[in-house]
């Protein structure tokens, strides 16, 4: 086979050149590899050295906290003391104040009470009274007003029913006598003969040429 | 005209039912007098009751010559009838021949002028009569007896029957 020495040359130039880059990049990860543990060293005693400085301010503070606690502790307990015995006087007096003007409001709302409650009482009770009065003086009139009318209404009554009697009577008689006095009118009417006509009519006749003359 | 002849006439005359017939017989008389010759006489002789009587009053020729002057006589005679004064007389029963008479003796005894009887049948009176004369009224009726009987005799009779109610 034969082989085109142009292209000969030129794939070995080319490997050659790929070789070298080759190299270049190697040499560039080697010297990256590098920098990177350094920059890691670097990194460790940065990190370590931050530690130490924080340590370092926390025991600082945790001092100085333990310092304020303390400080704070002992002005608690002296203010808490002095606070008590404000309070504890206060209270006493405030309680025996309290208790003072509780026992007198109290007692001025019992007497207010008493007065009221009295008061009320003696309202009611006079009130009652002329309640009771008016209903007896009321109940009184009504029964005199009741028993006027009452009277008059039973004489009404009364009276109607004599006169309701009196007119039954007057009626009944009334009817008895129409009844007996038709009855006899009839008697006589068909008892009286022709002769018996004519001797009445004759009588009563007589009876009035005396009284014409 | 004869006084006598016509109180005659006049006797013949007792009730309002007498006045009534003559009154209406001297009427047709009279009536008759000028129309048909002969009328007049054959109506005045065939009235029984009073033709007689009437003849006796008028003269003699009345239906022919003297037709005025019995013309006169008839209208004084209806004048006077007329005139005549009546008296009603309430009777119980329908008067029969003999009350009526009764009735005209006593109208001829109790009264000075000659009187005509109205007779009036009332049942009711029961009997008697009731005469009634110048506006007077006299009940002499055994009803009206019997009514003043019962109330004189209303407490007599409230007794016997025992009417007073009971108390209510």
């Amino acid at each position: 086979m034969f082989i085109n020495p142009a292209l000969y040359v030129f794939l070995i130039a080319t490997i050659i050149l790929l070789c070298i880059v080759l190299v270049a990049i190697v040499l560039s990860y080697i010297a990256t590899i590098r920098r990177l543990n350094h920059l890691e060293s670097e990194k460790e005693s940065l990190y370590k050295k931050t530690l130490d400085e924080q340590h370092e301010a926390i025991s600082a503070a945790q001092k100085k906290a333990s310092e304020i606690v303390a400080d704070a502790t002992h002005i608690k307990t002296e203010t808490e003391e002095a606070l008590n015995s404000s309070i504890s006087k206060l209270s006493s007096d405030f309680l025996s104040a309290y208790q003072t003007e509780a026992t007198k409001l109290k007692n001025d709302n019992i007497n207010k009470y008493s007065n009221i409650s009295k008061s009320i009482s003696d309202i009611v009770t006079g009130n009652l009274e002329d309640l009771k009065k008016i209903i007896a003086q009321q109940t009184i009139d009504s029964q005199r007003v009741v028993e006027v009318k009452f009277k008059e209404e039973y004489q009404k009554l009364e009276e109607e029913m004599t006169e309701y009697k009196k007119e039954r009577i007057q009626k009944i008689n009334s009817n008895i006598y129409e009844i007996l006095h038709n009855i006899s009118r009839i008697a006589f009417g068909k008892g009286i003969s022709l002769q018996e006509h004519e001797e009445l009519i004759a009588k009563a006749l007589e009876e009035s040429e005396r009284e014409i003359k | 005209m004869s006084e006598e002849k016509k109180q005659r006439l006049l006797s013949l005359l007792i009730t309002e039912m007498d006045r009534s017939e003559l009154l209406s017989f001297l009427n047709a008389l009279s009536d008759s007098l000028y129309k048909v010759d002969g009328a007049a006489k054959i109506i005045l002789e065939n009235n029984a009751r009073f033709g007689k009587s009437l003849i006796a009053m008028l003269p003699e020729k009345w239906d022919t010559e003297d037709k005025d002057n019995a013309s006169k006589i008839l209208g004084a005679l209806t004048k006077e009838i007329i005139s005549i004064e009546s008296v009603e007389v309430d009777i119980a029963t329908d008067p029969t021949d003999r009350i009526i008479n009764l009735i005209s003796a006593w109208s001829t005894r109790a009264f000075k002028n000659k009187m005509i009887v109205s007779i009036k049948v009332k049942p009711e009176i029961i009997g008697g009569v009731i005469v009634v004369v110048d506006g007077v009224y006299k009940d002499l009726s055994l009803a009206n007896k019997l009514s003043r009987a019962f109330d004189e005799k209303k407490g007599e009779i409230s007794t016997l029957i025992n009417v007073q109610p009971k108390a209510e």
